[in-house]
């Protein structure tokens, strides 16, 4: 793999050289995560949770895929293995065309700077002991990109204001901030080291409705002004239409469906990706009391036991005895750039 | 506020909040949580409560049934009536009564609001015991009945088993079946699907609205999402910082809100008319005003950007802006009703 090393730029509002555009920034191919259930020091695990089972997707450069998914899909494990906070348990990762499946930690470290993570909850994300301050100029430190601490507070000053702070709320603490002022902390922190790529864990999940809105508008004008790449994963599916260029659907580990934002939102070919859609309630009465709801039936099934064939068949309306419950569909590709894993679409 | 909630066709209101005060002692002096606020729920009726984290939505709830940590918390003004009684002069024992048999709660969060440590069957037949004097063989059967109603498989097993055997959606289910126990009046939902994923949400949503239909509950909706109130309620009531800011039937109030907080607010939700894909939200610039520290006038005009001079001056009143359509801002009343 050819590699392309990117220089770091002086200051935020700079971008860094794009890598060549045939290699996406993120490639993840056919990436799996299982996780060992009950067992412990002496006992084997009784049985095996696939998380993620065989996740192919890219990111490109400037590119926001969103994942979107319910509790348990597989999600968030996804959005950990893409910056190797988790190992994957098979397939590859490939970063600015690099392979970081199994490099070490040293080899790594460098490659930290450039992809970031901003998750749910600030308040656990951040240090409570530790000023706003600290928090976003600790990266700072740590990979070396200033070299006096006044150079490093008045690069976290112009962070500040960048995400939308006051400078002086430099020397505050998190449990003095708002939720959507933490996550602006958060947000800044991993602006911090100039990275390329960020993915967002329910970003907003955690949001009040009003504060979600300065919070999507903010991560959009960051992917606008610096060229960043998100992996945009949320469980709100207006959110995720949103902020992305592609949307993944996942389920029950497995991606079901891939497209063009407006795509999936316009023409979903997979029963799943339909239901998930008609189950958001529209904030407009007329509108949501004569729409048809698909309201589907059951839970989704266990990860430790997943249902022979599609994995969606049990609560499928379109389901084919002897077919669906039978084989596993693969994703194809219907459309150009719309691909769909279920044996009934057209 | 003076003047009395939205008359209902009705002669008496099944519940009637008028004037509700809450204060809460901290140890930087006392924060008025919920400042004056009145409505009032029909029979057979849904009302929604929408506004977001700290305007008071959920001690409103709380406050109704007596359940504010006292002494912490409690009620300084006003006075909650349901079906004839004033809830806030009964005595403790008398509103035992009304707990769960009369009034019913649901929560947000199935896993804390449930206890761990009893069974299913245990949580749901207690109200049968306790309030209708069943035998436990009375207790059990109803409860049965009360899970098979509520759409849970295999209620018999269920019955016997622990909440953490049963997924999110289920536990919902379950203190939805435990609300239902004493065939109450009125239900009082805090942000029911909140911590619920969107397909498992439509189903809650969709049983709530048939045990509606079926047994003619009021129910009382609060909540921070305005999808789920488009879906439904009939009324909605808009809270901001402690106070109504906006009442009004649902289609017109989606149709045509008034305060400029309302229409913030639907303006911010993705996915909301040309919010599709624009890139950009309208947002409300600015965060909650701090309860302890309100400077004279509306609480929003930090926030407004249709503020003019009398906006700091004092604080408006809910006006009329059409059938049943209220909201309390001095620049919509200049405009009157559309």
């Amino acid at each position: 793999m050819s590699q392309d090393v990117a220089v770091s730029g002086e200051g935020v509002g700079e971008t860094e050289p794009v890598v060549e555009k045939s290699a996406p920034l993120l490639q993840l191919k056919d990436v799996r995560k299982e996780f060992p259930l009950g067992g412990g020091l002496f006992s084997k695990p009784s049985a095996v949770v696939r998380a993620v089972d065989g996740v192919s997707l890219t990111v490109g450069e400037g590119e926001t895929v969103g994942l979107v998914g319910e509790s348990g899909c597989g999600k968030s494990t996804l959005g950990r293995m893409a910056i190797r906070l988790l190992p994957v348990t098979s397939g590859t990762v490939h970063f600015e065309g690099k392979d970081i499946t199994s490099v070490p930690e040293s080899t790594l470290r460098p490659l930290r700077r450039r992809m970031q993570i901003v998750f749910q909850d600030p308040m656990s994300a951040l240090d409570p002991r530790m000023t706003i301050g600290e928090s976003i100029g600790e990266g700072l430190h740590a990979h070396a990109l200033v070299k006096s601490q006044d150079e490093a507070d008045a690069k976290v000053a112009t962070l500040l204001e960048r995400v939308g702070l006051r400078k002086d709320q430099l020397r505050r603490h998190p449990h003095e901030l708002s939720g959507g002022q933490r996550q602006r902390v958060v947000i800044a922190r991993a602006l911090a080291v100039n990275p390329r790529f960020i993915v967002c864990d329910e970003p907003v999940a955690a949001l009040d409705v009003s504060i979600q809105a300065q919070i999507v508008n903010l991560l959009a004008d960051l992917s606008e002004d610096l060229g960043l790449s998100y992996l945009f994963v949320a469980h709100d599916l207006s959110v995720v239409r949103f902020m992305s260029d592609r949307v993944a659907v996942m389920y029950l580990g497995r991606i079901v469906e891939l497209a063009d934002a407006d795509a999936i939102y316009e023409e979903a070919l997979h029963p799943y990706t339909q239901a998930l859609l008609s189950a958001i309630p529209v904030p407009d009465p007329s509108a949501q009391r004569a729409r048809e709801r698909i309201v589907l039936s059951g839970d989704v099934p266990s990860p430790t036991a997943p249902p022979a064939g599609c994995s969606f068949h049990p609560r499928c309306s379109i389901a084919e005895k002897g077919l669906c419950d039978v084989e596993r569909p693969l994703l194809r590709t219907l459309r150009k750039g719309h691909e769909v894993a279920c044996h009934k679409a057209e | 506020m003076s003047d009395a909630p939205i008359a209902q066709e009705k002669a008496e209101p099944l519940l009637e909040v008028k004037d509700l005060r809450i204060a809460f002692a901290t140890d930087e002096g006392e924060l008025r949580a919920v400042d004056g606020v009145s409505f009032v729920v029909g029979a057979g009726e849904a009302l929604g409560i929408v506004g977001e984290s700290g305007c008071g939505k959920s001690v409103t709830s709380l406050a109704i049934l007596r359940l504010l940590p006292e002494p912490a918390g409690k009620v300084v003004g006003g006075s909650v009536r349901f079906g004839g009684k004033d809830l806030l002069a009964l005595s403790e024992r008398a509103m035992q009564k009304v707990r769960g048999k009369e009034i019913a709660m649901i929560f947000q969060e199935p896993m804390t609001a449930l206890n761990p440590v009893l069974t299913v069957g245990a949580q749901v037949s207690e109200g049968l015991r306790h309030h209708l004097g069943m035998s436990a063989a009375a207790a059990r059967k109803r409860g049965i009945e009360l899970l098979e109603k509520v759409g849970i498989p295999g209620p018999s097993e269920r019955y016997d088993s622990y909440p953490h055997q049963l997924s999110g959606g289920m536990r919902q289910r379950v203190m939805i079946a435990i609300a239902l126990a004493c065939e109450p009046k009125l239900i009082l939902a805090d942000e029911p699907t909140t911590a619920l994923d969107v397909t498992i949400q439509a189903q809650i949503l969709d049983l709530l609205a048939q045990l509606r239909r079926d047994l003619g509950l009021s129910i009382v909706l609060i909540t921070h999402d305005l999808g789920v109130v488009a879906d439904f309620v009939d009324r909605v009531v808009v809270m901001y910082a402690g106070k109504v800011v906006e009442e009004a039937p649902v289609a017109a109030l989606f149709a045509g809100p008034r305060h400029p907080y309302t229409r913030g607010l639907l303006k911010s939700v993705p996915g909301f008319g040309d919010n599709a894909t624009r890139r950009r939200l309208p947002t409300i610039a600015g965060v909650v005003p701090n309860l302890r520290l309100l400077e004279k006038g509306c609480r929003f005009k930090d926030r407004c950007d249709e503020r003019i001079a009398r906006c700091d001056e004092s604080e408006p009143e809910l006006s009329a802006m059409g059938e049943r359509h209220r909201a309390a801002c001095f620049v919509a009343a200049a405009e009157g009703p559309r």
